[in-house]
């Protein structure tokens, strides 16, 4: 996401009548300059406070499921373009928004708003990307709002912090309010797509207080500024109420910290087991097994090979050297791999390689504390080529509680959850069929607001 | 703690006359006493997250909110919708510029500006019969909700029972609302619309707000009620006007026909 700070025309003209101080011909270069760019001109504040213009690159950072002016839908690119466009360039995957122009002040009704008015989000055979009626609009205010204030909305989606990734024994980097689809392609590579960021404003208060005592009646200026001994004491004494306080003590202590993210609890892969040595028995060779030098005594069938023995190691103690002392031997192992990539190039080299788009949506921008927020995450395989062993997730933010048995998806699989040690749960679709090319589906589930 | 203070007066004296004796240039007394007085008195450097905080929950009613004005956070057009609720039935007025008031039942709403401070009287409660408590409120900050769902998005101001009887019982209760940062959230399920954490005496409350959130307002609740005789000029507050609607107003544009300003 691009933000780029620039001065409307009619923002400089303004300024630069104001200025000046010809008011009469400011306010009518202003009434004229806002009239010709006012159905161009972005606001970046909710209130129009000021002239931020917004680029919107990629529906990845920006919010799905908030309100829109009535002509700046975002254009989404129809489900072949998509695939023709992941053969062109390799951005497949991502949303492209075209344009997202506000409309000055209009905007749309309030039932509109919220998503409410959808009629209900339906996924029927999983071709088409969009569903009629499906709340996907984006103002340029609220993308600009979350912007600067992204403590006033709770966000789930996306890829936040460290970027999801395989480690040696799971997933890593899986941190609350992501939400992903991993899959193998065709060849058996494991691949992770994250969805876009979806924003609800919804802000949460808290509250620390100090409970204290009042000091009625003293009057501190005159404490400090006195340097009469006679009123330190006096003065002292009223200080000692006011050290009374520190008895009280909080009630209660709360630990907020609490892990970014959660690996896969799996036992390592390799194992050591140290073997100590119990003893350690001395084996006899075989040129070792004589009499002589197992219990010293010289009898006479040995005597010719202790000699021979004696002589050999002589020629060690002169400047004998033996030529050769070993000869190697090496091979040149050759290792042949043959993957499927190859085999799979051979059989259409037309057909691009499946990979899962996924897009999340909610039903409302607007949600207080208790209400219930419908999030749907569509997915679809973009290539040709079918993707296997799809699995969605999401890894729900602490301000958001599943609601149990809302979860649904439209293709057969497995559903479960587990905790995701910050206070929420991981929620995980296993599809059991593969998605073939340019198919898709989506899930569905509700959460509550907390 | 008068003691040390007169002990920390006559180590900065003492550096003061040395200086003056020893060095002719008078900036270079200057610089050396406010170095030697910062060095002997400066008590705020005490966080735990090592960052320097000015302002505590005893700083006197108006300081921060002045200081929120001066880096930019108050805006003399919006008027932040502030919702007041008591643990059960009662009253709410609030006290606008002048001292008139807007009466209405528990709870109550209203717009306020930021970075002044608002008196507000709490009364008519059924479990502290005659009780009438005279809060403040210091605006901090402000919210930037959808268009036209302000007021749906008060900053809510909640008393409990527990904070009135030790208000009643001459015991001051200062709190720190703060917006929760959603990274830092409590996973802890509350039903209280805004959890308190109470924290000791000689804790900074505005650094802990900020360490959790973003500070938005200061809550000062304790015994003290208008004088009966006299000006009581000072105790309600700036005279800051509020909006009864309490509806947000963009800049530059008039207010909704529905709203009600009391000002001067």
């Amino acid at each position: 996401m691009t933000i780029q700070k620039t001065d409307s025309a009619a923002q400089r003209w303004r300024h630069a009548a104001m200025r000046l101080g010809y008011v009469p011909a400011a306010l009518l270069l202003l009434g004229l300059c806002s009239c010709s760019s006012s159905r161009n001109q972005v606001s970046g504040d909710p209130f129009g406070t000021d002239t931020e213009t917004l680029t919107v690159n990629a529906i990845e950072e920006t919010p799905a499921g908030v309100a829109a002016p009535v002509e700046s839908a975002v254009h989404v690119e129809s489900a072949q373009t998509e695939r023709v466009n992941s053969r062109r360039n390799s951005t497949a995957g991502e949303i492209v928004q075209l344009s997202g122009h506000s409309m000055g002040t209009e905007y749309c009704p309030e039932d509109c708003l919220d998503g409410n008015s959808a009629g209900g989000v339906g996924f029927g055979g999983g071709h088409a990307l969009f569903p009629p009626a499906m709340p996907t609009m984006i103002t340029e205010d609220n993308t600009a709002s979350q912007a600067k204030y992204p403590d006033e909305y709770i966000y789930d989606g996306g890829d936040r912090a460290t970027s999801v990734h395989y480690t040696g024994y799971g997933l890593g980097g899986f941190d609350p309010e992501d939400a992903i689809a991993e899959y193998r392609d065709e060849i058996g590579e494991r691949h992770i797509k994250k969805s876009n960021r979806v924003a609800v404003y919804s802000p949460r208060f808290a509250a620390v207080s100090v409970i204290s005592t009042l000091g009625e009646g003293t009057d501190i200026d005159q404490a400090v500024g006195s340097e009469v001994s006679e009123y330190g004491v006096n003065y002292y004494n009223r200080t000692a109420i006011v050290e009374h306080q520190e008895n009280l003590s909080s009630e209660r202590v709360r630990m907020r910290k609490r892990a970014s993210g959660l690996d896969r609890d799996m036992i390592t892969s390799l194992v050591d087991k140290p073997v100590t040595l119990v003893e350690n028995t001395k084996l006899i060779n075989a040129f070792e097994d004589y009499k002589f030098i197992v219990a010293g005594e010289l009898i006479q069938d040995e005597a010719a090979v202790i000699g021979k023995a004696v002589q050999a190691a002589a020629v060690w103690s002169h400047r004998a050297y033996p030529v050769l002392a070993a000869k190697t031997t090496g091979s040149n192992e050759v290792y042949s791999t043959w993957t499927a990539q190859e085999l799979a190039a051979t059989d259409d080299p037309d057909k691009s390689k499946g990979q899962i788009r996924l897009v999340k949506l909610a039903d409302k921008h607007v949600a207080e504390k208790g209400e219930i927020v419908t999030f749907t995450i569509r997915y679809d395989n973009i290539g040709d080529l079918p993707v296997n062993e799809v699995v969605i997730m999401d890894n729900l933010t602490v301000r958001l509680s599943y609601v149990e048995g809302t979860a649904t998806s439209d293709h057969a699989g497995k559903f479960v959850t587990e905790d995701n040690g910050a206070g929420s749960l991981i929620l995980r679709w296993e599809l059991d069929e593969p998605l073939a090319g340019g198919e898709g589906g989506a899930v569905k589930f509700e959460t509550r607001v907390e | 703690m008068w003691r040390i203070e007169q002990t920390r007066q006559d180590t900065a004296k003492l550096l003061v006359g040395f200086f003056r004796r020893n060095l002719t240039s008078r900036s270079l007394t200057i610089l050396f006493a406010g170095l030697a007085l910062w060095a002997t008195g400066s008590t705020a450097w005490a966080q735990s997250s090592g960052r320097y905080y000015p302002l505590n929950q005893n700083t006197p009613p108006g300081v921060a909110g002045r200081w929120a004005g001066l880096i930019g956070k108050a805006d003399g057009h919006y008027f932040q919708p502030v919702r007041v609720e008591l643990p059960g039935d009662g009253q709410v007025t609030f006290y606008g510029a002048g001292g008139e008031a807007n009466e209405s039942p528990a709870p109550g709403q209203i717009g306020m500006l930021v970075g002044h401070v608002y008196r507000f009287r709490i009364s008519h409660m059924p479990q502290h019969p005659g009780a009438e408590l005279y809060p403040s409120i210091e605006l901090l900050d402000r919210l930037h909700p959808p268009r036209g769902r302000a007021a749906d998005f008060p900053i809510p101001i909640t008393f409990s029972d527990k904070e009135i009887e030790l208000a009643l019982n001459g015991r001051m209760v200062t709190k720190v609302i703060y917006l929760e940062q959603p990274q830092l959230a409590n996973p802890i399920k509350f039903d209280a619309k805004v959890p308190v954490e109470v924290l000791a005496p000689q804790q900074n409350a505005l650094a802990a707000a900020d360490y959790y959130g973003r500070p938005m307002a200061i809550v000062r609740l304790g015994g003290r009620v208008p004088l009966m005789q006299g000006n009581n000029n000072d105790f309600f507050g700036d005279q800051a006007p509020i909006a009864v609607s309490a509806t947000a107003q963009p800049p530059g544009q008039a207010v909704a026909p529905s709203a009600r300003m009391i000002t001067k």
